[in-house]
């Protein structure tokens, strides 16, 4: 069965270019079951992968065909099977194909709704690619193709030049992640001489020396790469504008799959980071960092889906928090949940906007719970779920991370793990914070935006049909049965990832106790803060002028500080240049000597008005250059 | 040897002389008339050289047959003058042209004149090679040329006529198209 | 009178490649004489012929085995000629077929004098990239760059076309002075002007700057690096490259761009990979830098351009600079790299042209980025080939033009290069963005003259004392863009190629090591 992968990414892609070639003289029904069909059948191939790869060891690789094989370095368009990309197809094709029928019902009024479903199957096969590339250069392809799905997913509404500004954002973002990669790709294969998953990270131990310095460098790439695309600091700005894409894309790239390639990547190159200590080390700076920094902007935002943008990074930050004390398995197991509970909340925040005509000012919201119990509910298990509240999915995959980092700090004794603890701790009590803020301001108290009158004149805020709220009631079971694959001392997960990943640390006996009530009680203690000031008094929105606020709500200023610092730069740059050669040193005024003139004057001209000149003049200048050089070295 | 490079030199000073000529007069018969003098002492060289048919080749087509044609295509033209008048507008790029000319050729110069001398087999092989053998003195100069085209060197004889084709059917293109214009 | 050299029939032989375009030059000028003025554009079947034979010939060169010197060593046949050969071939036909409806829209009369010089500069391009010694490197320099000044020239009435061929015409001789005075020193260095014999040479001498033959020798090779970079278009002997792209006939721009470019490149490796061998250490510094110039330079410079054949011609300054990092690596791996550069440069770069070439038959003007506006909507199948070249160009993973610079960067990182690939990496990653500016204004933003737009400028033109032609061409860019038969072909050949070269390029990516000599 696993023979059949191939098809797995054959079938979306199929369905791209249908839909991209000829969708728009398809009726809809057939643009939906191309779309949604391709998808739901290589969710079915994830699981018959699943069960016919077993418990089996070995990664399983199949060759599609010769790539880039140059002498007797061999790279195959090749797909590699094993555990850990198994879990990822399933995560990839599941959420996707959930949110895929989600997209039914929430695109089903847009003009380009074929093209749309076109890029979503794009994204699919990119993502798909990513997680089952069976060496470094075939995963590029992967990385760059969801780079472009992004683009053009948040760009889709690309007469809002807000959304073309995100897209083009996060484009940029995810070309310096790009480089960094590349960069990787060309010291490994200076380095190993191949590219290849198996001969590279499952090789024999010792190809990757601690303290080697290319290594180092290597994997500081990698984390270059991983930062950009999992929006994690000082590479996250483009996170947060990249909501302005519809509201399926942000559950589908920017909350469940596409910003979890960075965690996948760290995952998949375990034998290079753990040979890279200050790189790993980095790795948990940078997680820690981002996971506390994006909790605390993420609390006063006002922005529905800019909230849970905020959220979602500062949940990759947990994951790499986890993977940069050995737990990979702990941040792929977190990976999932988030998927399953992320997806849930920005589906019903989609279903919430949706009923709003466009709203997302969370100002202009409260007291939907009665009009939008589907939504309500969703929020609900979805935010408990964040909080890390049981027996919800996020519970039991956060206290792994914390768990696992609080016994290697032990194991070590490094009080560097113990402070990233720490950081875990004070970030899971501003979780519960925000979500719940999030959660009483919008479902609770009275309604504060503008009467929505349908053309009846009746007061029009409604609940989303159904091929919205299916896909919601299964990611709701999801978020709540998610998690008890990886109830501690069970852990089926880790187990079952343990030969792909190794096996993280876990808190045993009563430690864990501790810990799991620790993890309850910072959830709890975050949710009661909201509590308090949210729901406690009816919420009124009043300007802030305390720093510190302004500071959160800015998201430290960061945004500001890239303007002023390399976008103004680059733009006034650019421009200057532009007068430069265009008008000044070359031939700007030759285009105002108009007229009809027979050759030899037009080329007499020509050779007097100097431009020609120019040219000749910059070879002279060249040969000098090149002759002083040579003389010079004499 | 050392009349050879008197003559060498006298002949050197004149080519150097002339081409300047060529772009700093500003009637462009004086400009002609410096090519003519140019192409001829490059016959001298050739004749320094040992290189008598070529030499003969050199002024008779170049001196002789092409120069009266610019001449006539000039005189023709010159009614125009005012196209021909340089303006002042381009002196700086003129004097960066100049520097940079004057550090090129001193910088080339110093590289060529102080200790760089002709390997001796380098020589050797030079003058098994047929291009020697065109030069050597005594034997029938023309003959061993037209042998030497025709066997070592016939490939790029032979790839000049293309050139020549493709010269003349430019020659066609632009002369038939300003003609046709005029004719508007 | 005993000759060291006679010409035999084995020779002859080895023309086989250069024989039927020479043959069907012939005849396209004879043929032209008797054909009645509206039948001419039946000469272009003349001349695919010739290219169709020449490939033909190709083919049984590289079947044959043997000697690969003849005519004295003037040229050779080796597999690195015939890798060079066939892309020239492959870009000189896609052009042809291209040119028809071009040059009938540009209201070109001389149509047996246009495909007579093509298939001219096409055998100037062949004789380089086998050229054994520098007479004949520089008899093929002029042979391809003679017939191109006057192509440059060739449409009638446009200030801009006599503007290119004159710039190409003067910079390029005044570039050829410099190889020309390359070649001479390095004659009078070694003693001989066949490659091989000066390689021979080389090996057998110890180089030093300071006495004997050294000076002489260094002196020429910095001159032929010049007059070589300038074919090459490498910063800062770039400057013609624009304008004379600009005011050329598409087509032969296309030809030009990756023609010129491969011929070139060829001639290269061909004296410095190969000849100058021995004595990497005393011109790599010099490629190096270029490389790096004309990498950064070519791509910052090709960001600012509004004008897309401009722009395209920066960005051919741009891949330029990626081959000569191919070039600076000096060994067999980087010359690998650099034929397969060229390979898939040649269908691209030719597909990107063929492209415009179809939408300036619409358009006086030149392609101004405004004029793709809503181009999907108008003519899906020409946007869809567009961006097929576009995404190549800028080698996003997976697209054919990362195979190239794949091999490229990966040359210099096994040999210990790595600082290259670095800004190779870096200047391409950067070079994404104006590629997709032209892909976004072409799928995401509306055509310029979509019903009431379009009546007002009309007025508008009208008004300006334009004629109602020139309105209604103007107009003509909002409605789908027909296109003619042979350019049809001719885009469905390079998007067919370009897709398969970024799928299944294992195949090319060998034949270009075999042709440095690699196993």
């Amino acid at each position: 069965m696993l023979a059949y992968t191939p098809l797995m990414l054959a079938l979306p892609l199929a369905g791209f270019i249908i839909l991209g070639a000829g969708g728009n003289s398809l009726p809809k029904w057939l643009v939906n079951l191309i779309g949604c069909g391709s998808v739901a059948l290589a969710f079915i191939l994830a699981l018959t992968d699943f069960f016919a790869y077993g418990a089996s060891s070995a990664p399983y690789d199949i060759v599609l065909w010769r790539w880039v094989t140059s002498g007797t370095l061999e790279i195959h368009a090749g797909l590699l099977v094993d555990k850990l990309s198994i879990i990822m197809t399933m995560v990839v094709t599941g959420v996707g194909f959930l949110i895929h029928i989600y997209s039914i019902g929430y695109m089903g009024e847009d003009p380009a709704y074929e093209r749309f479903f076109a890029f979503m199957n794009f994204f699919i096969t990119a993502m798909l690619l990513l997680v089952l590339a069976d060496n470094f250069l075939f995963l590029l392809i992967g990385w760059a193709g969801v780079g472009l799905a992004s683009f053009l997913l948040i760009g889709f509404w690309w007469r809002k030049p807000s959304a073309v500004k995100a897209a083009q954002k996060a484009f940029v973002v995810n070309v310096i992640g790009d480089f960094g990669l590349m960069i990787a790709i060309f010291l490994l294969v200076g380095k190993t001489g191949s590219l290849n998953f198996t001969d590279t990270l499952f090789a024999r131990a010792g190809l990757f020396s601690a303290g080697d310095q290319t290594t180092t460098i290597i994997a500081f790439m990698l984390l270059i790469a991983a930062a950009a695309k999992s929006a994690q600091l000082p590479l996250h700005v483009w996170l947060p504008d990249a909501m302005e894409g519809p509201t399926p894309v942000s559950a589908l790239i920017h909350a469940a799959t596409m910003v979890t390639a960075g965690v996948y990547l760290v995952a998949r190159c375990t034998a290079i980071f753990s040979a890279a200590p200050y790189a790993l080390e980095t790795v948990g700076i940078m997680g820690g960092a981002s996971a506390l920094f994006a909790a605390t902007a993420a609390l006063f935002q006002y922005d529905i889906k800019r909230v849970l943008a905020y959220s979602t990074m500062s949940q990759l930050g947990y994951m790499f928090m986890a993977e940069s004390v050995g737990a990979n398995s702990a941040a792929i197991f977190h990976l999932t949940t988030h998927a399953f509970f992320k997806a849930l909340l920005f589906m019903s925040a989609g279903a919430v906007i949706h009923a709003l005509h466009g709203e997302q000012d969370m100002r202009k919201m409260g007291g939907l719970r009665k009009k939008l119990p589907v939504a309500f509910w969703s929020f609900l298990i979805g935010g408990l779920a964040l909080a890390g509240i049981p027996p919800f999915a996020g519970f039991w995959s956060k206290d792994a991370i914390l768990g696992a980092i609080f016994t290697q700090a032990g194991a070590t004794g490094s009080a560097w793990e113990y402070v990233l603890w720490m950081i875990g701790v004070i970030t899971a009590i501003l979780t519960g914070l925000y979500i719940f803020r999030l959660i009483f301001v919008v479902f609770y108290g009275s309604y504060r935006g503008a009467e929505q009158k349908s053309s009846g004149g009746r007061f029009a805020i409604h609940e989303a049909g159904l091929a919205m709220t299916d896909p919601m009631t299964a990611l709701l079971a999801l978020s709540i049965i998610g998690g008890f694959d990886g109830v501690p001392g069970v852990d089926t997960i880790g187990n079952y990832l343990q030969s792909a990943i190794g096996l993280s640390p876990a808190a045993q006996g009563s430690q864990l106790v501790i810990l799991l009530f620790v993890g309850v009680l910072a959830a709890a203690g975050g949710i009661f803060i909201a509590w308090q000031l949210y729901l406690a008094r009816p919420f009124r929105f009043t300007p802030n002028k305390n720093p510190l606020y302004q500071l959160f709500a800015n998201a430290y200023y960061i945004d500001a500080l890239y303007n002023a610092v390399i976008v103004q730069p680059i733009v006034q740059l650019g421009s200057g240049l532009n007068t430069l050669l265009e008008t000044w040193t070359l031939d700007g005024g030759s285009r105002a000597i108009a007229g009809g003139v027979d050759l030899l004057s037009r080329a007499l001209r020509k050779l007097q008005s100097g431009y020609a000149r120019n040219y000749a003049l910059s070879i002279v200048i060249g040969a000098l250059l090149i002759v002083a050089f040579v003389v010079l070295n004499h | 040897m050392s009349a050879n490079i008197l003559a060498f030199s006298a002949v050197a000073a004149l080519a150097i002389a002339s081409g300047i000529g060529v772009i700093a007069f500003r009637n462009a018969i004086y400009s002609a008339l410096s090519l003519i003098v140019n192409l001829l002492s490059l016959a001298l060289f050739y004749l320094i050289l040992n290189g008598m048919f070529i030499a003969a080749a050199q002024v008779l087509i170049y001196a002789g047959a092409i120069m009266v044609l610019f001449l006539f295509v000039v005189t023709m033209l010159s009614s125009d003058k005012a196209e021909l008048q340089t303006s002042d507008r381009i002196s700086w790029q003129r004097l960066v042209g100049v520097i940079a000319g004057i550090i090129f050729a001193a910088a080339a110069s110093f590289l060529l004149l102080v200790h760089a001398q002709i390997a001796p087999d380098a020589a050797a092989q030079g003058s098994n090679n047929l291009f020697t053998q065109i030069s050597a003195p005594g034997s029938g100069n023309t003959e061993a040329f037209g042998m030497a085209l025709f066997h070592g060197f016939l490939f790029p004889f032979e790839v000049t006529s293309a050139i020549i084709v493709a010269a003349i059917l430019g020659a066609v293109v632009l002369g038939r198209r300003s003609r046709a214009k005029s004719e508007d | 009178m005993n000759f060291i050299y006679t010409v035999s029939n084995a020779d002859w032989g080895h023309l086989l490649a250069l024989a039927p375009l020479v043959v069907t030059t012939a005849l396209t000028m004879l043929i032209d004489i008797f054909l009645p003025a509206k039948a001419r554009s039946a000469l272009v079947a003349v001349a695919l012929a010739g290219v169709a034979g020449s490939g033909a010939g190709v083919y049984m060169l590289y079947q044959s085995s043997g000697n690969v010197l003849a005519f004295n060593g003037m040229i050779t046949t080796d597999h690195l000629a015939l890798f060079g050969s066939v892309i020239i071939l492959v870009t000189t036909f896609l052009s042809l077929l291209i040119a028809p409806g071009y040059i009938e829209r540009q209201g070109v009369a001389q149509q047996g004098e246009y495909y007579t010089l093509v298939q001219l500069a096409a055998l100037g391009m062949l004789l380089l990239t086998s050229a054994a010694s520098l007479m004949t490197i520089f008899l093929g320099i002029e042979l391809l760059s003679l017939p191109l000044y006057i192509l440059c020239a060739f449409s009638p009435g446009q200030t801009k076309a006599y503007e290119s061929g004159m710039k190409y015409f003067m910079l390029s001789a005044f570039a050829s002075g410099f190889l020309l005075y390359g070649m001479a020193l390095t004659y009078g260095a070694t003693g001989t002007t066949q490659l091989a014999g000066i390689q021979n040479f080389l090996a057998n001498h110890q180089f030093t700057l300071t006495s004997g033959f050294g000076p002489y020798f260094i002196m020429g090779m910095a001159l032929l690096i010049i007059g070589l970079s300038f074919k090459v278009s490498a910063i800062p002997f770039h400057a013609w490259t624009p304008d004379v792209y600009e005011g050329a006939p598409t087509p032969i721009t296309a030809m030009m761009a990756s023609g010129t470019k491969t011929a070139a490149f060829v001639v290269f490796i061909r004296l410095f990979t190969e000849t100058f061998g021995s004595v990497t250490a005393e011109w790599q510094g010099i490629i190096w830098a270029l490389a790096i110039i004309t990498t950064i330079g070519g791509n910052i410079l090709a960001a600012t351009q509004t004008n897309v054949k401009r722009m395209l011609a920066y960005s051919g300054v741009a891949h330029a600079g990626y081959m000569l990092i191919g070039v600076a690596v000096a060994n067999s791996l980087g010359t690998a790299g650099v034929l397969t550069y060229l390979a898939v440069y040649a269908l691209m770069n030719t597909g990107a042209f063929g492209v415009l070439s179809a939408l300036e038959q619409q358009i006086d003007t030149n392609v101004g980025l405004d004029d793709l506006r809503g181009l999907a909507s108008r003519s899906p199948l020409l946007a869809a080939a567009m961006a097929i070249f576009l995404f190549a160009l800028a080698g996003i993973p997976g697209a054919a033009g990362f195979i190239g610079k794949y091999t490229v960067f990966y040359a210099a990182a096994v040999s210990g290069h790595i600082e290259l690939t670095i800004i190779g990496v870096l200047a391409s990653a950067a070079g994404f963005f104006y590629y997709l500016r032209v892909i976004w204004m072409m799928y995401f933003v509306p055509p310029a003259g979509s019903s009431a737009e379009s009546e007002s400028l009309h007025a508008e033109i009208i008004s300006a004392g334009g004629s109602a032609a020139a309105a209604k061409v103007s107009i003509a860019t909002a409605a789908a863009v027909a296109l003619p038969v042979g350019a049809t072909i001719a885009l469905f050949i390079a998007a067919v190629g370009v897709i398969g070269f970024g799928i299944a390029p294992a195949e090319i990516i060998q034949l270009a090591r075999n042709a440095a000599g690699l196993p």
